[in-house]
């Protein structure tokens, strides 16, 4: 409107023989001081997303728990590289159930250590992070799963074997765990868990025969269903884990 | 020692960094802007004190809003409202009656310091003289270099708004350079 | 700020934990007295929102802690009477770990864990295991852990419970010290510590409170109660047996001096005395 108008300028000129004298140093000082005491009090909470906070979990998680993850895959993949035919099959299948024992050691800790007092009295609910330490084992397992069933399907070249070997004993396995966690959180439940897993690897192993005989009875849909009932035993198991539940009450015999 | 690395980034960067728990690029963007909304709070009150009281609320107040506060780009403006407002606290708090309107002059006229030039003084009396939002939008202009669009949108205000405060504070300035 | 516990209840099967418990707090420090048993962990467990309530409810500022989930554990600080921590954790790894759990940013944690360790005298010791540790050390680390968030309030389970004197002078003056702005709470079966440092004491028996304000309203309760008496070793020992007796002290003339908790006068001669708050709590708590 007036842009570069004599006015304007006249005015510019005017305004500008008013200089605003400098803040003084000392009043500034004690003003940036004030000001940082005020930030140290914000801002201490972050707001994380769920990957950043699932890889805060997993920074915590023992270097062992994940060697051994990483031991039973390759055993696996031995199996399959140095034994044909059956013995791999067999071999595989009672593998699986061990995949989720180290998943359940880490649930345990909490409780085995004596931490879950501390641990629930902070900001993020335990359920959530439980929750997330599951996922965090489960997308672990789901790869040794993966590399097992490919393994399985290469040898028998049939999804049936495939989920009778590896995806149902891997689910019934784990919602056993869950369901141990759950019912007995004592100090010694790992040696349950550790039991429950080898006896559960010995009876897949003993059960094969039966399996394949099965398997060839069956038809489709029976086979599928038997899939069906164990993934669904597996996220019951998995949301009573999680839900509120006063489990630590158990465990507490001097309730002061 | 570690400021370098801050200095370089960007406003909403900073208050990036400042959200995620690092202070030190908090020190960095209170550096950067102290002395301008220190400048803008003295043109607006006339007073060293006065400016002094509003440049520490100003920045309370953008303190405590960091929290909510959303970037577009546009912190130089927010803050500066922010300080706006905190001028107008001022005046409220000085006088008893404070309207947008209203034409007054505050104490600081009378308080100036000894040895300032009598021109700057003049250029004051004549800021003076403008309401509070003429006043505002010329120091905007004048003393701040924003555009009037930008200067709309930190007031909230129209664009036509804006332009007539502007055109208004002009001609009133005119009138007393002609004194 | 306001912490109100409103009737709150704790049953387990049929046992009473905590009886419909009342109480107000604010600002400042208070004790929970109380013997092993009473339902002081109970208590703070709830506090800390822990365990719920069976019955009753807890208030922050007129809000249910129920309600409010993650603000109000973003504005607590908790030390359990026993914590664990995992085997390899070191100081500095352990308060990561609850910085995290916490939900503090990753400049705030370390920033934090750094003045806090600095603070309870741990950053010499800040990478070594904390099995290591005694348990005055490990005390500090739980006081530290507690104050990663800043809390507005804090809760202290025993914190002063085998330590050495020593180190019980410099707890008491931390918690102190860390009383200015905040709520703590913390619960003893230790006297003393109740004596020197807490505003507003809390009586706790059977799960009830059974007494509640300042140290001479608690008084009161024993005042024309207590009694000094001097006997013989002989007579001493038979009335040890008999009454609720507090301290005894051996004379250089080979007789007792006695200090009996009681509503009338124990033997002849027996002379009153000013109560203390050892009194007090042998008065509630006797076997």
């Amino acid at each position: 409107m007036w842009k570069g108008s004599k006015q304007e300028r006249a005015v510019k000129a005017f305004l500008a023989k008013n200089r605003c004298p400098e803040p003084d140093r000392d009043r500034k000082r004690t003003d940036m001081a004030l000001f940082r005491e005020e930030v140290e009090h914000l801002f201490i909470y972050g707001e994380k997303g769920f990957w950043e906070r699932l890889w805060d979990v997993a920074a915590f998680v023992h270097p062992v728990s994940w060697g051994i993850q990483l031991l039973l895959l390759l055993w696996g993949v031995c199996l399959a590289k140095w034994h044909g035919g059956e013995a791999v099959a067999v071999g595989i299948s009672a593998t699986v159930p061990l995949l989720g024992v180290v998943g359940g050691f880490e649930l345990s800790k909490a409780v085995f250590y004596h931490m879950w007092e501390l641990e629930r009295s902070c900001r993020y609910d335990t359920r959530k992070v439980a929750a997330m330490k599951m996922f965090l084992f489960g997308l672990c397992d789901l790869a040794a799963l993966t590399v097992f069933s490919f393994l399985v399907y290469r040898k028998s070249g049939d999804f049936l074997h495939v989920s009778f070997l590896v995806l149902v004993p891997f689910h019934i396995s784990s919602g056993v765990y869950l369901f141990i966690l759950e019912r007995f959180p004592m100090r010694n439940g790992n040696v349950l868990l550790i039991g429950a897993g080898c006896m559960m690897s010995v009876m897949q192993s003993l059960l094969w025969p039966y399996w394949e005989s099965k398997i060839v009875e069956m038809e489709t849909v029976g086979c599928v269903s038997v899939l069906a009932i164990s993934v669904l035993f597996l996220v019951g198991m998995a949301v009573r884990f999680c839900q509120e539940r006063e489990q630590e009450d158990k465990i507490l015999w001097n309730l002061d | 020692m570690g400021q370098t690395r801050w200095e370089s980034l960007s406003d909403r960067r900073l208050v990036d960094k400042i959200r995620q728990g690092e202070k030190g690029a908090w020190d960095v963007l209170a550096k950067r802007y102290y002395d301008e909304i220190f400048r803008y709070c003295w043109y607006r009150t006339g007073n060293e004190a006065a400016a002094a009281d509003c440049t520490q609320d100003a920045f309370l107040h953008i303190i405590q809003g960091l929290a909510g506060y959303v970037d577009k780009n546009k912190f130089r403006a927010w803050a500066l409202r922010i300080a706006s407002n905190a001028c107008m606290d001022y005046f409220r708090k000085e006088r008893a009656i404070c309207v947008e309107d209203e034409v007054w002059l505050t104490q600081g006229t009378e308080d100036r310091a000894l040895g300032q030039a009598e021109d700057a003084c003049y250029v004051e009396k004549a800021l003076l003289s403008l309401t509070q939002a003429q006043r505002e939008a010329v120091i905007l202009k004048y003393y701040h270099g924003f555009k009037i669009r930008e200067i709309a949108q930190l007031l909230n205000i129209t664009l036509p708004a804006a332009k007539a405060r502007l055109k208004q504070g002009m001609d009133r300035l005119k009138t007393e350079m002609q004194k | 700020m306001e912490l109100r516990l409103d009737r709150v209840t704790k049953r387990y099967g049929r046992k009473l934990a905590v009886d419909g418990l009342s109480a107000v707090m604010g600002s400042g420090v208070y004790g929970l007295l109380g013997a092993n048993g009473a339902g002081k962990t109970t208590l703070m467990r709830m506090i800390c929102d822990i365990q719920t309530p069976t019955e009753g409810e807890i208030l922050l500022d007129g809000t249910p802690v129920r309600d409010m989930g993650e603000r109000y554990r973003e504005l607590l600080g908790y030390l359990p009477q026993n914590f664990g921590y995992y085997p390899d954790f070191t100081p500095w790894r352990f308060l990561l770990y609850i910085g995290t759990l916490k939900g503090l940013s990753k400049g705030a944690v370390k920033e934090k864990s750094m003045a806090l360790l600095k603070e309870v005298g741990l950053w010499e010791v800040r990478n070594k295991k904390i099995k290591t540790f005694s348990g005055g050390m490990k005390q500090r680390l739980g006081i530290a852990q507690a104050m990663l968030n800043e809390p507005k309030i804090l809760i202290l389970d025993e914190p002063t419970a085998g330590l050495d004197p020593k180190e019980r002078v410099r707890f008491r003056n931390l918690i102190s010290a860390l009383a200015q702005e905040r709520l703590v709470l913390f619960s003893t079966h230790i006297v003393s510590d109740v004596e020197y440092i807490a505003r507003k004491i809390l009586v706790m028996k059977n799960g009830q409170m059974i007494q509640e304000g300042v140290s001479q309203e608690i008084l009161k309760a024993v005042e024309g109660k207590v009694w000094e008496c001097v006997v013989t070793a002989a007579q001493a020992d038979k009335m040890t047996q008999q009454y609720n007796v507090g301290n005894l002290k051996n004379r250089e003339d080979g007789k007792v001096l006695l200090r009996i908790i009681q509503e009338e006068m124990p033997i002849e001669g027996a002379k009153q005395a000013e109560p203390t708050l050892e009194d007090v709590y042998l008065y509630y708590f006797k076997e």
